[in-house]
């Protein structure tokens, strides 16, 4: 019963207490530049959650085996071999999306988000709970990356998922898929998160002492943070 | 000596053969998916722009018209010859044209009597949201119809004569390079079909 529970907080951490998004600020160019809309929003989150998944499953299997010396060449391996098979089924099940993403899916290789989990939780867990934070992340990330999507598009383009719904309120403003309304509706939604998420007060987060422990040089989005093309 | 150096050594090369095999498995199941897939694609984009046509020749490209004496502008690629009851009844011309962001491809079919059945641009890099408009039928369906005697000319209102085409708001540089590559793609096929 205590492991449940244990697992249970594991996957809920990734969504509200750490989600990537709004709390860790990880992941910013993914989260930026491709939320233009809603579907991709949703498309990215899931194709990052597949790759998360399987390598913090993989890295938690093989933590114990790869000397310290090699475990980031090790595991950037991992990542990479996961993010190229999630483009060969993209470009399978879903073309059309795998188009709209773009070099965006390739560059999942380079997420900040991936490698952190693989470094604070993957390589000090076992393989179940490493499933559970992935899926927590990843349902932190996707969730979060859907909403900046949806109200970019919405206040942007006039439409959701694709369907016109503001046809006749206000006539929809360019800005907000452009860079400049990215970042803005990003600062206002994590503002909006953090007082929400804070309301709780349940600050006692399992890694809230090494969150950053990796810091930013070890960080493989460092050079590229905020890099939005 | 063995515990520094060749052991993590040995260890990463086992992790690397393991992960390639997992990827070549994936890849030796994916790739006629994906050959095929995009095999439909092209067929399918050529039925848009000529709808009428109910078989494709081969593609030809842009050298192999060259030598046959045609005359060939810079932006074109290749051509299929549109059949239909296996009568020759039009052409769809590749061209690759500079967009705002980089390389565009646009697919234009024209059919023998010289009218623009339909243009659609396959690939392209302009800025999401404004550039990318570029690709509605709002903005391409403007080219179909009979070739106007004068030239192409993009303005920034209401078009008012038949070459006139009205740019997307905001992405008059995306724009011009779609009529750009359409106006190759017609210079093309008047000189396969010969005279103007």
């Amino acid at each position: 019963m205590a492991k449940k529970k244990k697992g249970f907080s594991v996957f809920i951490n990734g969504i509200i207490n750490e989600n990537p998004t709004f709390r860790m600020l990880l992941g910013m160019c993914p989260s930026l530049a491709v939320t233009t809309m809603a579907k991709n929003g949703l498309g990215m989150g899931a194709a990052a959650t597949f790759v998360l998944v399987g390598s913090n499953f993989i890295i938690s299997l093989i933590r114990n085996i790869v000397p310290d010396k090699v475990r980031i060449p090790a595991y950037i391996t991992v990542i990479a071999t996961f993010t190229t098979i999630v483009q060969m089924l993209l470009a399978v099940l879903l073309p059309e999306l795998n188009k709209q993403l773009g070099i965006y899916i390739p560059l999942i290789v380079v997420n900040c988000i991936i490698f952190a989990r693989a470094e604070m939780f993957a390589q000090k867990n076992g393989p179940i709970l490493s499933i559970l934070d992935a899926l927590g992340m990843g349902a932190g990330f996707t969730i979060a990356i859907t909403i900046i999507g949806s109200v970019r598009e919405i206040l942007g383009s006039g439409t959701w998922m694709g369907y016109p719904v503001t046809v006749n309120l206000f006539s929809p403003a360019t800005f907000f898929i452009l860079p400049a309304g990215g970042f803005m509706i990003m600062g206002f939604l994590v503002a909006l998160f953090n007082k929400l998420a804070n309301r709780k007060k349940n600050d006692n987060t399992i890694e809230h002492q090494d969150a950053c422990a990796v810091g930013c040089p070890g960080c493989s989005n460092a050079a590229g943070g905020g890099d939005v093309k | 000596m063995y515990k520094e150096i060749i052991k993590p050594a040995l260890i990463l090369f086992l992790i690397c053969i393991v992960l390639t095999a997992a990827l070549a498995y994936v890849n030796h199941i994916t790739k006629p998916i994906i050959e095929e897939n995009q095999r439909l694609e092209e067929q399918e984009t050529l039925i848009r722009v000529f709808a009428e046509a109910d078989r494709f020749s081969k593609e030809i490209e842009a050298d192999q018209l060259r030598e046959n004496g045609f005359v060939v502008p810079d932006g074109v690629q290749k051509l299929y010859e549109a059949e239909k009851d296996g009568n020759l009844t039009g052409y769809v011309v590749v061209v690759s044209t500079k967009g705002y962001g980089g390389d565009m491809n646009i697919l234009v079919g024209i059919d023998i009597n010289q009218s623009i059945t339909g243009v659609v641009i396959t690939s392209h890099n302009e800025t999401p949201g404004l550039g990318d408009k570029v690709t509605n039928p709002d903005f391409t369906d403007q080219f179909k119809g009979e070739i106007p005697k004068k030239v192409f000319s993009v303005v920034q209102r209401q078009a008012s004569d038949d070459n006139e085409i009205e740019a997307v708001a905001s992405a008059t540089k995306s724009s011009r390079a779609v009529t750009d590559g359409v106006a190759d793609a017609v210079a093309m096929v008047r000189s396969v079909i010969g005279g103007d």
